[in-house]
């Protein structure tokens, strides 16, 4: 899913001058280059462009972050972080890229491939002693 | 059995006899000619359209323009009929969207009966199965020169602040906006914006453009393919409430159809239409 991608498939997109208050849902692939303050829901893709700005949790089937989000990102499938994407929030994913560049925040748990949550090592380490 | 009913409102007078004789003769030799019946100032089409009901027809066809077929929209009132159009100006929003641009394509798509079951848009007391427009949208199909073109594009943006399906605000300033259940150009046929069988209605808006891009795009500006512009937005929703600029005016085909605030609703698949093979959608 790249940038010329969204912006051809994408169903629902969000202009750079637009700004949106309350829940945006969306059955389709979502583009945000705007400003979101609220929810944002999609059961496809989500690309959020350079220029957007949400200030709201984020849930998306996949998503790449290229803009600020402030919220906690919540993907089943894979998540990009770009190397002009800035998140301050918790993400859960099931694969992780971020790309140099990328600033991040938060707590981030990711799913093993039987769709566990694999628990740190050093934890129990320090339990058996 | 057809019902046709005749508007000669807006059509010059020469040329609306002229059509109804070659449409009376078409449909005798497409063999699908019934009642006909013509719009006066004593017989409006609401008075046409409850004959017709009391008489048990279930074909009706609007004969005129645009706006003759929002008229029987209104007057239908929810009752069971298939609907029809045949156009007699040359350059219709609704030929163009249901391929039925002249009379010889009109009459033989009426005797083939291909019917579509088609989304139903309402805008306050309005039907509206096309577009609405706002801003430069008002010039979608409308082919300007150059110049025209230029000075209206430069022209003053909206404040437009919208509520979506009750659950979220939109504010931007536009340059113009089309709320689509369905778009009679070629240029834009095939996406998945303005298919009026999928129960959405499709919002595209186009923020103010530099005179660079504004004619870059033109085109597109032009055939209201507004999510071909960078920087365009396009949101699929089913209601649409506008709050704001108060007393802009909202027009379907340059026709004024309300003003903001107002509110716009979707009915899925509510109207059953006979529609051209060269429909676009």
């Amino acid at each position: 899913m790249d940038k010329k991608e969204g912006l051809q498939n994408g169903e629902s997109i969000v202009g750079p001058s637009v700004k949106i208050d309350g829940d945006l849902k969306s059955q389709g692939n979502l583009r945000i280059d705007g400003t979101v303050t609220g929810k944002v829901k999609t059961s496809q893709n989500l690309f959020v462009g350079e220029s957007a700005k949400i200030s709201a949790d984020v849930e998306a089937e996949n998503a790449i972050i290229s803009g600020v989000v402030q919220g906690n990102v919540k993907v089943s499938g894979a998540l990009v972080l770009g190397k002009t994407g800035r998140l301050v929030g918790d993400m859960s994913c099931g694969t992780l890229q971020v790309e140099e560049g990328a600033y991040f925040a938060g707590k981030c748990t990711m799913k093993d491939a039987n769709g566990g949550i694999i628990e740190p090592i050093e934890e129990n380490a320090t339990k058996k002693k | 059995m057809y019902y046709y009913i005749l508007d000669p409102h807006n059509i010059p007078q020469k040329n609306f006899e002229r059509q109804q004789a070659e449409l009376q003769s078409l449909l005798t030799e497409f063999n699908v000619s019934g009642e006909m019946a013509r719009i006066t100032p004593l017989r409006l089409m609401q008075d046409l359209v409850d004959t017709a009901a009391s008489r048990g027809v279930k074909t009706l066809v609007a004969c005129g323009t645009d706006e003759t077929f929002s008229q029987m929209l209104v007057a239908t009132k929810d009752r069971d009929f298939t609907l029809g159009f045949i156009p007699f100006s040359k350059d219709t929003q609704l030929g163009r969207i249901l391929g039925m641009t002249d009379l010889h394509t009109c009459v033989k798509t009426i005797a083939s009966r291909r019917i579509e079951k088609l989304d139903l848009a309402k805008i306050n007391d309005s039907y509206f199965l096309s577009y609405l427009e706002l801003g430069v949208g008002e010039q979608t199909n409308k082919p300007m020169g150059f110049m025209a073109s230029m000075r209206l594009f430069a022209g003053s943006t909206i404040d437009l602040k919208m509520r979506i399906d009750d659950s979220y605000n939109i504010s931007s300033k536009i340059m113009g906006a089309l709320i689509i259940n369905t778009r009679g150009t070629e240029m834009c046929a095939g996406g998945p914006i303005g298919n009026p069988q999928d129960g959405n209605l499709d919002i595209v808006m186009i923020e103010k453009l530099s005179r660079f891009t504004a004619a870059r795009y033109k085109q597109e500006i032009e055939s209201g393919c507004y999510e071909k512009i960078p920087g365009a937005t396009a949101i699929r929703c089913q209601q649409i409430e506008f709050l704001e600029p108060k007393g802009y005016k909202i027009t379907v085909d340059g026709n004024e159809v309300a003003r903001i605030p107002s509110g716009v609703t979707i009915t899925a698949q509510k109207l059953r239409m006979i529609v051209g093979k060269n429909r676009t959608f």
